[in-house]
This record gives structure tokens, sequence and C-alpha cells, in this order.
């Protein structure tokens, strides 16, 4: 798959509930701004403009949150594509079965990344691709180029995001659902994750992910040319919270 | 000696409490450490003082159904204190009390008890209870059973458990587990992200207080209405 040279930018509006995972999308596309035109940032918020292409971030995500994706879009017929670590074959089974129309791998670089954007755009469905990155069990390593909240402390992708869980209250089992993987792989992450932070208990670790970048605060950034959420055109990059 | 089902459903859901390995399996090879010194020994329970929690494992499953089942024959005190939820002393049991509980623990076999302290850098973390089926059973073993735990030996108490109360608060663990990590979420949410989550704490505390509710119940509803939103 190559980037095409088409005649105008996929429109792109980048979806997560944690702003730091959104921010790091961002900064990997806006290389490919001739290619990839990223209109709008939320966390925590539903996509206003008119985009080609909703990215919706699965990190943090439980299961129940992949029936809400059509939700994410308020007006248009924007494709989702969902971007993720997790290539469990369920989980791709249950994102397309709700409509996605792609299933990226986050171990992709970001030109195998804008390619799969335009495919998806000009009507494709790609799945994937499982890159080297991968392992047996289908999670992807990383790229290097994705941000995570937690990333300073030195938790992986898997560890921030069980912490990710356990801030917004799920038991191992939950954890375990959402993640599609086994209670004891959860628990395995957990005990890592708290042995990077220094806690002992899960009380430690909800405070310590509230005060390092796992709080979730709805934030919506909107690029220039788009229209606010009282109507207004933007001649300038305008946030909304 | 296996964990009953709520210790099992606690150290599942809300751990894992150990950096090295998994706490149901250390717990399981405690115990048959221990009654490789005492045979008789019937059940184990660890409290944790950081945790807050106890986690209890039983020689068999019917031994604790029995006692169960005593505790609901006719009412008596261990009744009376689930039901008006009082935290029973030393001092509000009657000889009547006393009499039942032991026939209560000894329905289900417990004769004797141990209990040992476990303190680290000076400061108790936690504590263990061993359960028996004959009396004197733990007698010339405290040195070589506290070893198994790392616990203090000088502080062993015999006999202070024979109605193996423990086993009760084992079977909270869960719930009170929920209800903790459900308040420290909910402290989260209501910070929204700035740094003082013991005021929001108190906050919650507070608020539940004055609406008559429980901290755990008015914590159980903020999720709930965050989870409502973040899914519009």
């Amino acid at each position: 798959m190559s980037v095409s040279s088409a005649a105008s930018p996929v429109r792109v509006a980048i979806v997560n509930d944690y702003e730091v995972v959104v921010a790091g999308v961002a900064r990997m596309l806006a290389e490919h701004a001739a290619h990839v035109e990223v209109v709008e940032l939320d966390n925590g918020l539903p996509v206003l403009n008119q985009v080609d292409v909703v990215l919706w971030d699965t990190f943090g995500k439980v299961a129940e949150d992949v029936t809400c994706l059509r939700d994410l879009v308020r007006a248009g017929n924007a494709k989702i594509v969902v971007y993720t670590w997790n290539h469990h074959p369920d989980a791709v089974d249950a994102a397309l079965s709700q409509g996605a129309a792609g299933y990226l791998s986050k171990g992709l670089t970001a030109h195998e990344l804008v390619a799969a954007l335009q495919a998806i755009h000009d009507g494709e469905t790609v799945i994937g691709p499982r890159t080297s990155d991968s392992t047996a069990s289908g999670e992807v390593v990383g790229n290097g180029l994705a941000d995570w909240p937690g990333r300073e402390a030195g938790l992986t992708p898997r560890e921030a995001e069980m912490l990710a869980f356990i801030a917004q209250g799920l038991s191992n089992q939950e954890i375990a659902d959402a993640s599609f993987l086994s209670i004891n792989t959860v628990k395995t992450y957990i005990r890592a994750a708290y042995s990077r932070i220094g806690v002992t208990r899960r009380s430690q670790a909800v405070a310590w992910a509230m005060r390092n970048g796992f709080a979730l605060e709805a934030h919506r950034e909107i690029a220039h040319r788009s229209v606010d959420v009282a109507g207004r055109v933007r001649p300038e990059h305008g946030t909304d919270t | 000696m296996e964990p009953i089902p709520e210790t099992t459903e606690a150290i599942e859901e809300f751990g894992p409490f150990s950096y090295d390995g998994d706490l149901l399996e250390q717990l399981t090879e405690k115990a048959d450490a221990v009654e490789s010194v005492v045979p008789d020994c019937v059940g184990l329970s660890l409290a944790s003082c950081d945790e807050g929690v106890t986690f209890t494992l039983v020689a068999s499953r019917p031994r604790a159904a029995m006692l169960d089942a005593v505790q609901y024959l006719d009412g008596g005190p261990c009744v009376e204190a689930v039901e008006t939820e009082q935290v029973l002393s030393l001092d509000s049991l009657d000889e009547g009390g006393w009499q039942y509980f032991a026939q209560a623990g000894a329905a289900v076999g417990v004769a004797s008890s141990l209990t040992l302290p476990i303190v680290v850098d000076g400061t108790v973390t936690g504590s263990v209870n061993l359960y028996a089926a004959s009396p004197d059973a733990f007698s010339g073993h405290h040195e070589e059973l506290a070893r198994i735990f790392d616990a203090w030996a000088p502080g062993a108490v015999t006999n202070a458990d024979l109605s193996f109360s423990t086993l009760d608060l084992a079977r909270r663990a869960p719930q009170q587990l929920r209800d903790d990590y459900n308040i420290q979420v909910a402290a989260g949410i209501l910070a929204g992200g700035r740094s003082d989550l013991e005021g929001a704490v108190q906050r919650l505390h507070d608020a539940a207080t004055r609406a008559g509710i429980t901290a755990a119940q008015l914590a159980a509803t903020i999720i709930g209405l965050k989870q409502t939103s973040s899914g519009e």
C-alpha cells in the first residue's frame, strides 16, 4: 500500500479520551499534511465537523465503547477507523460488526498509516496489516511514534492501559473483557505497572494515575477553517473545553 | 486448605496484592507449610493493615458452611451483630455469648487458635490467625509457624478467636475492596485532574454524610454518572 497523490487531503478527526494520546497521533500525521489534514482532535467529546475519517484510538476503551463508534459522528458520513495495539480476532470482529471501515495497527509507520487512511477514504476496508512488531497473541509492540499517559514513568502501552482501566474503576475481570486478555495476564501487567510507579495497591494506583495524566477531561481542538460549537468559523486553531 | 470463595474473588478481582507472584498461590503454599507443622490445622486467616481486609483459607468448605449455618440458628450474638451492623467487642458479650461462640467454633472443630502479628520495621502491618481442631495444637510450634509468615513469635496469642471470627471478615473482603476502590475513583472524578485527591475524598464523605448515605453509595453513583456521560 503506498501513499497516493490525491487531489485533496483526507480530512481526519482523531478521537480518544486521553489528550496525550490524541496529541501524539496528531503529531505523527503532521508531517503528512499534504495527504492527511487533521481537522479535529477530541478527547471525551463527539466529533463536530465534517470529516472524511474518524481515527478512533482504542487506548483505555472498554468493549462496550465499541458499540458507540457510530455515536461519535454527529453529522456527515465519516468512515470510522479503529487505531489500536490490540489485534485480537474478537476485537477486530467486534469493531467491524459495528461498522468500522478499518482496523489499523499502532505498529504502522506514519507513511503506512497515511496510505491506509487514503485507501479507506477511497472505499477499501483495511485491516491491520499485522506488522513484525506484533506478538503471537496479536498485541502490537509499538512503533515508537505513538504516545500514552505514563510513558515518562517507563510504563509500556499495555501497562499504561491497565492503569487507565483501573482509574476508570474496572475490576480485573472487566479489564480482561475490555482488553481481550486473560485475567492472569491482566494481573501480570498490573503487577509490572505497580512496580514501575512504586505502588502496592489499587487505591494508590488510582491516586497516581489521576496525578499523572490519566484523569479524563473533555477537550476539543478544531483546525482553522472549521466551525466551532457555536457555529463560528475560526481563522486560527481554536480550543473548546 | 483452600481459599474461601470470597478470598478468591477479592484477590482475582482487585489484586495483585504481591509484587512477586500470585497471592492465592502464596497463601496456599503457606497453608501447606502450616499443615506440615500442625496437621490438625483447619483454618488460616491473613489480615492486612494496608489493605484493611482479611483473606481466609479453610480445610474444607463444608467446615465454613457449618460455621455459617450455626450462626443463624436461633439468632445469637453474631446474628445480632450482622443485622445491626455493629462490631462485637470483647466487653459486649456476656458469658452466654462467649459460650455460644465457643460452641459454634467447636461445631466446626475449632478447639484452639493462634494469633501472630506481622511486624515490619517496628510496625504491625498485619496478622495471621490459625485454627486447629484439637486443643493446644499450636503449643511448641510458635516459632516455626511464625517463620512461615515472617511473623513475630513473641507476640503470639493463643485461643483469642475460638469463634473463627476472621471468617466473617474475609467474607466481607470483596465488597470492602470494591467500596474503597470506588471511593478513590470517584474522588479522582471529583478532583478532575487536580492534585487534591485527599480533599476530594473528604468532600465525598461530607456530602454522603449530609445526604444520609454511605460514601461508597455516593461514589458508585458518581462513577455511574461519569460512565453514562462518557457514552453519550
